[in-house]
C-alpha cells in the first residue's frame, strides 16, 4: 500500500467514525426533541422570534 | 412508508407561515443536525461524490475535509447564519429589502430561484441511475421511479411544509445512515484497502493520491472549493433555513457546527464506494454507473431492500428541503416583491404549494435532457456559485460592512452571476472561442472569478453610489 493511499484511508476511517457515532447521537437526541416540537405544550410557549426585540434591531 | 405517512400527518402542525416555512423556529440542535444532513445527502450526492472517487481516486478526499472545514468555521464563528437568524428572516433575499431595497431582495430572488433550480436539475437523472443499476431495472424504468419519487415529495412537502420536512429528514436521516453503512461494510467485505491502494496506483498515479497535481484539480479548484463552501453553507437557502428555522442563534450555530463535523465522512464514504467500483471494474466502466453497479452486486439480497429504503430516504429529505426552499423564495420573495400589496400569509402558502408542484413538474422534464457539463460535481457547484457569489458579498456587507448600500448590492449580484452564466453558456462552444475569453469556459476558473467579481460589485458600487441610502444603518452591529 503507498504511503499516500494509506493517509488518505486514515482520514476516511476517522472522518466515518465521526460520521456514524453522530449519526447514533443525533438520532437519540433528535427522537426526544421531534417529539417536543410536535407536543402541544411546546407549541404554545413563546419562542426567540415572537420576543419583540428580536426584529428591533432591524427598525 | 413510515416517512410519508409522518410527512402527511404533519400538515396538522401547520397554524401560519412560519410554521410553514421554518416550523415556527423551534427546531433544536439534534433535530436540526439530523434535517441539515438528510438534506445534504441525496442520491445525487452518492453519485456525483462516488463518480470523483472513480476517475480521480483518493485524491478527492480533499474535498470533503474542505467542506467540512468550511461548514465547521461557519458554525464556530456563526459567520452570517447567527446574524441572519437574530434578524428573525424566513429567505435570505428577505433580508435584502431590510437592508438594502425591495429591488435588491427582487433581484436577489430571481437569481437564487434560477441558480437553485438549475441546481437540482440533475438530481432526478442520477437519482434514477443508482436506483435503476442497484435495483436492477433496466433504463426505461428510469422515469417512472423519477416521476413516482417526485410526486411523493411534492405531496408531502405541499401540504406540511417545513414541518412535513422536519419529521421526514429525521427518519430519513435515521434510513440512509443504515443504507450508507451497509453499503461501506459490503464495499470493504468485497473490495479490501489493499486493492484500492493499487487500483488507484496502476491507473492514476500520484495524481490519485495528490490533489495538487491531479488535472482535475488542482490548486485554484481547491480554493474555490473552500471558498464557494463556505459561501453556501451560510448562504444557500436550504442549508440557511435550517438556521432559520433554529430556536436561537446560538442554536442555529451549533447546528452548523456539528453539522460540519460530519461532511467529511458524508463526502469521503461515497467517495471510498468509487475508489473501490475503480478497483473492480477498471478505469472503462460508465464514471455515473460504476458505483451503483458495485453496490447492486456486494450487498448481499437480504440487505438490499434496506439499502434502496435509505438511498430513497437520502433522496426524498433532499428534494422536500429544496422544493420548500425554492418555492419560498419564489412566493414570498418574487411574487410578494412584485405584488403592490402586502400578501397574506394564506396567500403566500398557496402560492408556495403551486410553486412546489410546478418546480417537480419542471424537474422531471429538465432532468431527462439536459447535458451536464464536465463532472457533475462541477455542474452543481457553478449553477450554484451564480447566486452565492453575490450573495453571499451582499448578506456579509450588509451585515458587516456599515457603507454597503443597494448600488453595491445590485453590482455584486450582478457581477457574481456573470462567470458562471457565461460559463454554462460558452462551455458548449469552447473550441470556437477566441483565446482572451477562453479562460471563462474553465469552470475553476469561472467559479472562483464569480467571488472576486462580487466583491469588486460590492465595493465598487457602494464607494460609487450615492450615502445615506441604508435602510437599516444603525443596526449593522448584529
Amino acid at each position: 500500500m503507498t504511503t499516500g493511499a494509506l493517509i488518505w484511508l486514515a482520514a476516511f476511517g476517522l472522518s466515518a467514525v465521526v460520521f456514524f457515532a453522530i449519526g447514533a447521537c443525533v438520532t437519540v437526541r433528535g427522537a426526544r426533541e421531534l417529539r417536543e416540537l410536535l407536543s402541544p405544550a411546546r407549541r404554545m410557549a413563546p419562542t426567540f422570534a415572537s420576543r419583540p426585540d428580536s426584529r428591533e434591531k432591524l427598525r | 412508508v413510515l416517512s410519508i405517512g409522518a410527512g402527511l400527518r404533519a400538515r396538522r402542525y401547520v397554524e401560519d407561515l412560519p410554521d410553514y416555512l421554518v416550523a415556527g423556529r423551534r427546531v433544536q440542535t439534534s433535530l436540526g443536525v439530523a434535517t441539515f444532513v438528510a438534506s445534504e445527502i441525496g442520491t445525487v450526492t452518492f453519485v456525483y461524490l462516488a463518480e470523483l472517487g472513480y476517475v480521480a481516486g483518493f485524491a478527492c478526499f480533499a474535498i470533503g475535509a474542505l467542506q467540512a472545514l468550511a461548514y465547521t468555521l461557519v458554525g464556530r464563528t456563526g459567520f452570517i447564519v447567527a446574524g441572519l437568524r437574530r434578524h428573525g428572516v424566513m429567505t435570505i433575499p428577505e433580508f435584502y429589502e431590510r437592508r438594502y431595497t425591495r429591488g435588491v431582495r427582487l433581484l436577489g430572488a430571481l437569481l437564487l430561484f434560477a441558480a437553485g433550480v438549475l441546481n437540482m436539475g440533475i438530481f432526478l437523472k442520477f437519482d434514477g441511475i443508482l436506483l435503476s443499476e442497484v435495483m436492477g431495472f433496466g433504463s426505461g424504468a428510469v422515469a417512472w421511479i423519477m416521476a413516482l419519487m417526485l410526486a411523493i415529495v411534492v405531496t408531502y412537502t405541499v401540504l406540511g411544509g417545513m414541518f412535513s420536512v422536519v419529521v421526514t429528514d429525521f427518519l430519513q436521516f435515521v434510513m440512509l445512515s443504515i443504507g450508507m453503512l451497509i453499503a461501506t461494510a459490503a464495499v470493504f467485505a468485497h473490495v479490501g484497502p489493499q486493492a484500492m491502494s493499487e487500483a488507484v496506483a496502476r491507473h492514476l498515479g500520484d495524481a490519485g493520491v495528490n490533489p495538487l497535481v491531479n488535472e482535475r484539480f488542482g490548486g485554484t479548484f481547491l480554493v474555490w472549493v473552500l471558498v464557494s463552501n463556505a459561501a453556501s453553507a451560510a448562504i444557500w437557502q436550504p442549508a440557511a433555513s435550517k438556521a432559520l428555522a433554529a430556536d436561537s442563534p446560538d442554536t442555529a450555530r451549533r447546528i452548523y457546527m456539528v453539522t460540519g463535523l460530519t461532511f467529511a465522512g458524508r463526502a469521503m464514504i461515497p467517495m471510498l464506494w468509487g475508489v473501490a467500483a475503480l478497483a473492480a471494474f477498471g478505469p472503462g466502466a460508465s464514471t455515473t454507473a460504476a458505483m451503483p453497479r458495485l453496490l447492486g452486486q456486494v450487498v448481499p439480497s437480504g440487505a438490499i431492500g434496506l439499502l434502496v429504503a435509505g438511498m430513497l430516504a437520502a433522496s426524498m429529505s433532499t428534494y422536500s428541503a429544496y422544493l420548500l426552499a425554492w418555492s419560498s423564495v419564489f412566493a414570498r420573495d418574487i411574487v410578494g416583491g412584485l405584488s403592490p400589496d402586502a400578501l397574506s400569509e394564506r396567500t403566500t402558502i398557496r402560492i408556495t404549494r403551486w410553486t412546489t408542484g410546478a418546480i417537480g413538474l419542471f424537474l422531471l422534464v429538465f432532468g431527462l435532457w439536459y447535458r451536464i457539463p464536465d463532472t457533475a460535481y462541477q455542474y452543481l457547484f457553478i449553477t450554484g456559485a451564480m447566486y452565492t457569489a453575490g450573495a453571499i458579498t451582499c448578506v456579509a456587507a450588509g451585515l458587516y460592512w456599515r457603507r454597503a448600500n443597494a448600488t453595491g448590492a445590485y453590482a455584486a449580484l450582478i457581477c457574481g452571476a456573470a462567470a458562471p452564466a457565461g460559463f454554462l453558456l460558452l462551455e458548449r462552444v469552447r473550441g470556437q472561442l477566441p483565446g482572451w475569453i477562453a479562460f471563462v469556459a474553465d469552470v475553476n476558473v469561472a467559479g472562483l472569478l464569480s467571488f472576486g467579481l462580487a466583491v469588486a460589485g460590492i465595493v465598487a458600487g457602494s464607494l460609487v453610489g450615492a450615502s445615506g441610502r441604508d435602510k437599516i444603518a444603525g443596526s449593522m452591529s448584529a
